[in-house]
Parts: C-alpha cells; sequence; structure tokens
C-alpha cells in the first residue's frame, strides 16, 4: 500500500460520461512526483501538437503531490493544467485552499479530463466514486453562488468545490477556476477550460485521511514547524500583514508595478499598504491546516464600493494590479474589483494588465471614448477599472475584444498599441518589475507558462546574508539584484530548482524553503517519513528538473523556440526615476544570461533539451517528440 | 555596558539610513530592540540573519555580531 497517495489517477471522459481508474505504480508516482510534473506527463502523452485549446480535444488535469494532504502547514496546494487558450502554451496554476486535500481524502491523486459535456454539468467526487451531475441549476452562478447551490444540491456543506464563474462559461481567456471563493487557480486562463468543456465545477468530498509510513515522525516535524513559523520573521511579517506587507518594500525599493510597468514608484502606494488595509480588514483566513494563516477577508458597508468577508481579500499581486499599475490609490476600489473578479472567475493580474494597457492606450489617443461607446478609460480612474471588469466578463463592446487577453486584442486593435501590449508568450505580468529582480527576469523569460512569479526566487532576499537561505543547495554567492552577471545565472538555474520543489510538491512557498519555516534538510526528511521512500533533496531536485524540462518540450512541440524566450520591452529601458533610475535590463547581456542557462541546463542552442539531458532525466520516451 | 553590533540593510531598508555600520545597543539587547532603535517597523523586515543564519525578533544578540536585515519583497 502507498503511503501519503492513493496511487490512483481518475480519467473522466465528458463526452460519453465515463470514467475510470489508472494506477501507474510506485515508479511512475517517484518519477513525477506531483503537481505540474503529472500534468506534463499527461498533456505530453495525450495531446496532438497544434490542439485548440477550447477545443474538446484540450486535457485538463487536477493534480495534487504525493505528499498533499499530509498535516504540514502548506502541504495543500494543487495544479491546474491544460494548454492554455491564454498563450497556446503549456497552461497552469496552482492553488491553496481545501481543494487539494480534499481531492486526496476522496481517493485520486489527480483527474485527467477530457472531451466535452453536450449540456453543462458538474463533477461529484466522494470517496471513490465519480457522478456526473446536470449543472442546468448552477450554469449562470457566480462563483459564491454556484458554490452554495451544489453544496445544497449534493445535500453536504464539507464538500469542496473548484468552479468557474460567468467568465469561464464565457470562454474569456484569462478566466480562472475559483475555489470556496477564496482561493484560486488564477494564471493562463484555466476557466475557460473548464467552460469550453461544459464542465461548471469539480466538488470533492474525502472522509478519509492519507496515511504516513511514519507518522510520529510526521508530527514532529509539523510541530516545530508550526512552533518556528511563530518566531521565523518572514511568517511573522504573512501572519500580522498577509501580503499587502510587500506593498511597502517594493515601493521603497523603486519595483512597484506603475502604470503599466512604466514607473516603479507609486504616488499613492501608502494608500494602498498594509496599514491602510487595516481600514476594510475583517479577519485571517487560512489554507488546509496552515498555521501561518496569510488569508485576508474584507468587509466593508460602503454604497459605491462594499466589500464581502465571504468573497476574498486582495492580494498584493491584486492591490499592485487594480493599484499602482493602473494609478489608482484607491484601496476600496481595489477590494471591489477583487470581489468581482472573484465573483465572475477572472483572474486579477490579467485584468489588471488588461486595464493598464487601454489606459495607456487612451493616454496616447491611440483608443479614444469613440471605442467605448464613451467611457473614457485613464489612469488613476478605479471606476473606469470597475467598468471594465464587467465589460470584460459579458464580452460587451470592447470588453469582447479585450475578452481574448492584451496580446491578441493589441494585434486587433491595432493603431500602434502592440508598444502598449506587455506579455510574454502571451501571458501577462504578475506584478514585479524585472529591473530590480533580474534573476526573477531570467524567470519570467524562461518559465514555459510565460511570466510566472512563483516558479523562481526573487533575488533580493538573497543579498549579502541572505544567501545562506540557499546555501544547501550549494549557492554560497551574494546575489546583487541589479546584475545580470554570470552569478545571477547561477543563483537563477539553482535557485528556480530549489524554488521549484514547492510546485512540485504542491507545497505553498510561504510555509516553506527557501526564504519561509521550512528547511531543507526538514522538508526532505518529511517526504521521506510521508512517503516512506529513502529520498533525497538530489531525488526531488532532479524531479523538479524533469518537470521544467517536460513543459518545455511541450512548447517546442507547440512551436515555440528561444525567441519567445525574452522579456518585455519596457525593461530594456531605463527605469524613469525613483531609487533605480536610469536601471534597465542591457539586452545583450540579458540574451547572454539565458543563453549560458541554455548551456548549463543541457539544451542546445535553439533552446532544446539534449538527447543526453533526456537520457539523465528518464525522459528519451519524449526524444520524438523533439522537434528537429 | 553595551555592545556592539555590525548591521547591513539592503533595499529600501537603506533610504534615510545606511547600508552598512556598527551600532551601540545595551547589553542584552535584542533583535527586536535594534529594529526599535533604527525605527524599522515591523512590517518593513522580511528577512534576519544573524551571523549568516536565519535569526528571530527574539534572539539576543553578542558582541560582534552581524546582522542582516532585508525587507518583504518577494512575490504572492
Ligand atoms: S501561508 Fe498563507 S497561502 Fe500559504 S498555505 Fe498558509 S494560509 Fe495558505
Amino acid at each position: 500500500m502507498p503511503f501519503g497517495y492513493n496511487g490512483k489517477i481518475l480519467h473522466i471522459d465528458l463526452t460519453q460520461q465515463k470514467w475510470h481508474v489508472e494506477e501507474p505504480g510506485e515508479k511512475w508516482y517517484r518519477t513525477y512526483m506531483g503537481g505540474s510534473a503529472f500534468a506534463s506527463y499527461y498533456l505530453l502523452k495525450m495531446l496532438t501538437p497544434g490542439t485548440d485549446p477550447l477545443s474538446p480535444e484540450n486535457v485538463l488535469v487536477f493534480a495534487c503531490s504525493v505528499v498533499t494532504g499530509a498535516p504540514i502547514s502548506g502541504w495543500n496546494r494543487y495544479t491546474v493544467a491544460a494548454k492554455s487558450p491564454l498563450t497556446h502554451a503549456f497552461g497552469e496554476s496552482e492553488a491553496g485552499g481545501f481543494f487539494g486535500p480534499e481531492l486526496k481524502f476522496a481517493g485520486f491523486d489527480a483527474i485527467v479530463i477530457q472531451g466535452r459535456a453536450a449540456q453543462p454539468i458538474y463533477l461529484f467526487i466522494k470517496d471513490g466514486n465519480v457522478q456526473f451531475r446536470d449543472a442546468k441549476d448552477v450554469w449562470g452562478l457566480d462563483n459564491f453562488k454556484a458554490l452554495l447551490r451544489i453544496q445544497e444540491e449534493v445535500g453536504d456543506k464539507r464538500v469542496r468545490v473548484a468552479s468557474i464563474g460567468p467568465a469561464g462559461e464565457r470562454l474569456v481567456r484569462f478566466a480562472n477556476v475559483s475555489n470556496d471563493v477564496e482561493h484560486f487557480n488564477g494564471r493562463t486562463g484555466m476557466g475557460a477550460v473548464l467552460g469550453s468543456k461544459n464542465l461548471k465545477a469539480v466538488a470533492v468530498r474525502g472522509t478519509k485521511r492519507m496515511e504516513s509510513a511514519e507518522p510520529e515522525k510526521v508530527k514532529d516535524i509539523a510541530r516545530w514547524h508550526n512552533a518556528r513559523i511563530k518566531t521565523h520573521p518572514p511568517n511573522v511579517g504573512l501572519t500580522n500583514f498577509g501580503t499587502p506587507g510587500l506593498v511597502k518594500g517594493l515601493n521603497a525599493t523603486g519595483i512597484l508595478p506603475t502604470r503599466n510597468f512604466r514607473e516603479g514608484v507609486f504616488e499613492g502606494a501608502d494608500k494602498l499598504n498594509a496599514d491602510a488595509y487595516a481600514s476594510i480588514l475583517h479577519s485571517s483566513g487560512t489554507c488546509w491546516t496552515c498555521a501561518v494563516k496569510c488569508k485576508r477577508r474584507v468587509a466593508l458597508d460602503d454604497e459605491k464600493y462594499p466589500l464581502n468577508p465571504k468573497w476574498g481579500g486582495p492580494e498584493y499581486e491584486t492591490i499592485a494590479a487594480f493599484g499602482s499599475m493602473i494609478g489608482n490609490d484607491n484601496l476600496l476600489a481595489v477590494g471591489r474589483g477583487n470581489q468581482l473578479c472573484n465573483l465572475y472567475g477572472l483572474d486579477t493580474v490579467s485584468m489588471g494588465n488588461v486595464t493598464a494597457f487601454v489606459m495607456e492606450c487612451f493616454e496616447n489617443g491611440i483608443l479614444t471614448d469613440k471605442d467605448t461607446g464613451g467611457r473614457k478609460i485613464n489612469f488613476g480612474d478605479p471606476d473606469a477599472m470597475l467598468w471594465l471588469i464587467e465589460e470584460v466578463v459579458q464580452r460587451r463592446g470592447i470588453g469582447d475584444i479585450l475578452a481574448e487577453g492584451v496580446k491578441t486584442a493589441s494585434e486587433r486593435i491595432g493603431r500602434g498599441s502592440e508598444q502598449f501590449a506587455f506579455t510574454i508568450k502571451g501571458n501577462d505580468l504578475p506584478l514585479h518589475d524585472g529591473r530590480g529582480k533580474t534573476g526573477m527576469a531570467l524567470g519570467y523569460a524562461l518559465s514555459a507558462t510565460g511570466a510566472d512569479h512563483i516558479e523562481t526566487p526573487h533575488d533580493v532576499a538573497f543579498q549579502g546574508d541572505g544567501v545562506a537561505k540557499l546555501h544547501a543547495v550549494g549557492l554560497l554567492d551574494p546575489v546583487e539584484p541589479l546584475e545580470t552577471d554570470m552569478a545571477k545565472v547561477r543563483f537563477f538555474a539553482l535557485g528556480q530548482k530549489a524554488w521549484g520543489i514547492n510546485n512540485l510538491l504542491s507545497i505553498c512557498n510561504f510555509t516553506s524553503v527557501a526564504i519561509h519555516a521550512m528547511t531543507f534538510h526538514n522538508l526532505v526528511e518529511a517526504v521521506r517519513a510521508v512517503t516512506g521512500w529513502d529520498t533525497s533533496l538530489y531525488e526531488i531536485m532532479l524531479a523538479v528538473e524533469r518537470s521544467m524540462v517536460m513543459s518545455r518540450i511541450f512548447n517546442l512541440r507547440e512551436g515555440f523556440g528561444p525567441e519567445d524566450d525574452k522579456v518585455i520591452r519596457r525593461w530594456h529601458e531605463p527605469m524613469p526615476g525613483g531609487p533605480i533610475k536610469g536601471k534597465k535590463l542591457d539586452e545583450q547581456e540579458f540574451r547572454r544570461a539565458i543563453e549560458v542557462f541554455y548551456e548549463l541546463s543541457g539544451w542546445d542552442r535553439r533552446g532544446r533539451p539534449t538527447f543526453g539531458k533526456l537520457v539523465e532525466l528518464n525522459l528519451e520516451w519524449l526524444q520524438p517528440e523533439m522537434p528537429q | 555596558m553595551t555592545i556592539r553590533v555590525r548591521v547591513s540593510l539592503y533595499s529600501g531598508l537603506r533610504t534615510d539610513r545606511f547600508a552598512e555600520a556598527e551600532v551601540e545597543l545595551p547589553e542584552g539587547a535584542t533583535v527586536n530592540d535594534l529594529r526599535e532603535k533604527l525605527d524599522l517597523p515591523l512590517q518593513d523586515i522580511g528577512i534576519v540573519m544573524v551571523n549568516a543564519r536565519s535569526g528571530t525578533f527574539q534572539q539576543r544578540l553578542q558582541p560582534g555580531d552581524r546582522i542582516t536585515l532585508i525587507p518583504p519583497i518577494g512575490g504572492g
């Protein structure tokens, strides 16, 4: 009997409304371990390159890891993956909350979904059984109403629901997947994939718990970890202030994305930071068995910007997306915009980027109120942001074009709007400026999903003695956030694989290595105690690399190449003011860094993993997939 | 009695302060006392290193200790 996982992958055919269970065996689990690697495996096996992401042929995967549901703070995440309708590349997004562990308790480690239901349905998975349920009374509802309705229909308030809102139903290409309206698989448009399959939601309920090989040892590590969370400064900060605590530091360092990444200092940042947030704070929230409790709930009895504690509070990314990025210092409007997106099922990072794009086009006369039926969309106007959310979700007027994402929208609008459309591999950027974090900029350029801020360490933390947090993986040189030298490439290459442990094992970064309360040593000890495997940091980091190479090959197969491993034009231009005034990413230096990364990774000059690399990673089966 | 410690500040924490300095503190002072002396609000600090190891706010400082303070500016 496996420990930590079920040994069962649930396959669903929506067209036929049939399901079966695959039991891939221990070696498979140990090779791929979880999350994005499980997803890449099935996407590479089952998807034909060139498939339309919104067709029934797309493959949609919900995946936990071999350790999800072990009672350790932060071991609660899951991945949703498919070919992305936003980027046409590998699409994936992780979320915390309660859904991942519940799926494991219901008897499955992952769900692989194909086809399209003839009518809207939702899946109800309970203790090893699957029901295809008619969604006629749920389709059209927002995420909150859908949650309540599904709880009522299945007669169980403890069911955990991953659902889409109207945005996913209308195939908005940056629609997200919501779980319990507080946690979101936000990026790369996974909600539109559910919508295209007529799949409103996946509801899960499990009554068993996962068994560990050495339960006492797991408990000991969990106790140590929870005690450390209480005194470890990065976690003290998250518990007290949540992610809104990042606004002040980023602004003071001159890298708070402002007005479509034009600037790095926002004059209204004091009205958006953790102190300001206190005025709308209702309570703290958490994810399954997590002692950090970094989530924020907000409440406000306001006629214009009402806030409901059940509809989620804005995290840092959303505060920047609907705040500094659009020149808005009205936190109440940020909170309202966030809640509308949560209900409708829109990714706030993309929606903020879309809004900033439209605002800069207005500023430059590329778009005018003739394009919007009379509505002016200017930087600093929070109500314009709220208006655009409605237009996009209804796919009304200009909203219909914007619902295709910034890249496609700018191509359709033309008129020079492309110069203000900032995406990487077609993905909108999370709210971090690569000019002040060059290692993270490498991460954005090289991520298979386009720009991704949680696939890589952010340089700033590893300055001076901070680098000691990565000593365990052999990184001894401190990092200079503004340099793109060879030390930075080394930092990025090692750091990315260390960071990737969390994504691979579906663990929350905010509880884990390298910065937060977990240590590399105890993480490995915990994986050993949960699974019973005689594993090591080496084996786990090798699995991380395997996962990255698999998603790389997925993209190569889809026609992406080295020319797509780049960042936005604006980061190659000098920062106009603030503490890092004049700093930019030198284009040649940055390209050289990417090429050295290929080399040290065992990739050729076209960014293709060599056959030797595939052999090392036990991925020879992918050699025929490699474009010649 | 007082002790002297070596303090390095990074990124935005340097504004109106310093990059590196010796700081005098009363004997028995903790990282938290240092933080207050430098007028650094709790929310401004993400990472605390004491002699290249993860430190805590409650940690007592010894003469000659090397303290690194970095603001919280990661992702999330
Ligand atoms: S640290 Fe925050 S986001 Fe991460 S698991 Fe805990 S409560 Fe959830």
